[in-house]
């Protein structure tokens, strides 16, 4: 409960940025960008796996927010709308590279069950593994689960970000989990 | 899992990852909650995901990139805020006529060097020729980019991005020979800041 009430407090300071932002406040633009840099860029990241690239399109997405500021009816939070500027920022760049993204398939694997997924995910050592699995995922599974696990964001709030009904979004998340479970169970069996 | 075969339990299994990141509310957390009292099994996966979720929080953490992109950010909105400031609204009218008649040129080139007429193709995508990227200093006027255009025999097919980056195409079918050539007499002009060669 106090770190949902901190959350909505932050929420509202950003907000009150943004809005700041919309007058022509730079001071309010450095102090959002200073906010909310981190998780732009790893959510670029996660997408592009390439920091000069994401370096780039997180700051396209901050100047698009310069530009679009005035635009923000508070509708959504301001990191669920700074999110789907990201997406689109790298969608564009995708497609500018000549990347066309997924949408949903991932290299089938053999099912290893529960128990060798978790003896995979068992101690640090593990976790070139479980980037290994993630890079393997389809954009669209990897951005599900990034949103959902690195971000903890609810399933209505992926679903406004990625534009797909919110059903779409829990069934994305269930297999991306399947999918990774798979994967780790394989290269723990195989290691 | 033993009960996880029927739609109700799929819908509980979906809505497990959301338990497990705190944000399920309502009767859908009492649900859940109610599924992981009865089955050892789902707090097995419960379980699962949890570990799953510190581990993902902790390969995706990623250092950002920190001031240089941020004064990089800084200069492009003070460049925009100059722009806007200085325009009057009748120029950026104007502006955005003589653009709309270099673009129009440039699909007419487009099609009579043999590109598609039976679709339309947007400029910023499926626009093979697209050779170099060129940036141009804050100052220069339209009439002066337009003049260095046509010198160069190239079309504006992309941009500006927010770096105020735009993408060339060169007419004809130009060589590795001509671009090199292009790129040479963009480079020598006060109002070009930036001109690379970019893979098409």
């Amino acid at each position: 409960m106090a770190s949902r009430a901190r959350a909505a407090k932050s929420e509202d300071a950003a907000a009150e940025l943004l809005a700041r932002v919309a007058r022509g406040s730079e001071e309010a633009f450095t102090e959002l960008y200073r906010r909310f840099e981190s998780r732009i860029f790893a959510f670029c990241m996660s997408r592009l796996n390439d920091p000069a690239v994401a370096a780039d399109v997180l700051s396209e997405v901050m100047l698009e927010a310069w530009r679009q500021a005035e635009r923000f009816e508070g509708r959504s939070k301001v990191s669920t709308w700074l999110f789907s500027i990201a997406r689109y920022k790298v969608l564009d760049e995708m497609r500018r590279r000549g990347r066309r993204p997924e949408e949903e398939l991932d290299p089938a694997l053999p099912d290893e069950g529960r128990a060798s997924a978790v003896d995979a995910l068992a101690g640090a050592e593990r976790e070139d593994e479980v980037r290994r699995c993630l890079q393997n995922l389809s954009d669209a599974h990897r951005e599900a689960v990034h949103l959902a696990f690195f971000e903890d964001l609810s399933y209505a709030e992926i679903a406004r970000i990625v534009e797909r009904p919110e059903g779409t979004v829990k069934t994305r998340v269930f297999h991306a989990k399947q999918a990774l479970k798979r994967c780790l169970a394989q290269l723990g069996v195989t290691r | 899992m033993s009960e996880a075969s029927g739609p109700q339990a799929r819908e509980l299994q979906a809505l497990l990852p959301f338990y497990v990141n705190g944000t399920l509310e309502g009767e859908e957390r009492r649900r859940v909650e109610a599924w992981l009292e009865r089955s050892p099994e789902a707090r097995a996966e419960a379980d699962l995901l949890a570990t799953l979720r510190e581990r993902v929080k902790r390969v995706s953490s990623v250092e950002a990139p920190g001031e240089l992109t941020l004064r990089r950010t800084l200069s492009a909105v003070r460049r925009e805020q100059r722009v806007r400031l200085r325009t009057p609204g009748w120029v950026k009218l104007a502006v955005a006529a003589c653009l709309a008649v270099i673009v129009a040129q440039g699909v007419a080139l487009y099609r009579t060097a043999g590109g598609p007429v039976d679709g339309y193709a947007t400029l910023g995508g499926g626009v093979e020729q697209a050779a170099l990227e060129v940036t141009f200093a804050p100052g220069a006027t339209e009439l002066q980019i337009r003049t260095l255009l046509d010198e160069a025999d190239a079309t504006i097919v992309g941009g500006p991005g927010s770096l105020g980056v735009y993408r060339l195409s060169l007419g004809g079918g130009a060589d590795a020979e001509a671009r090199a050539r292009t790129l040479e007499l963009l480079r020598s002009r006060d109002i070009v800041t930036h001109a690379a060669e970019v893979a098409p």
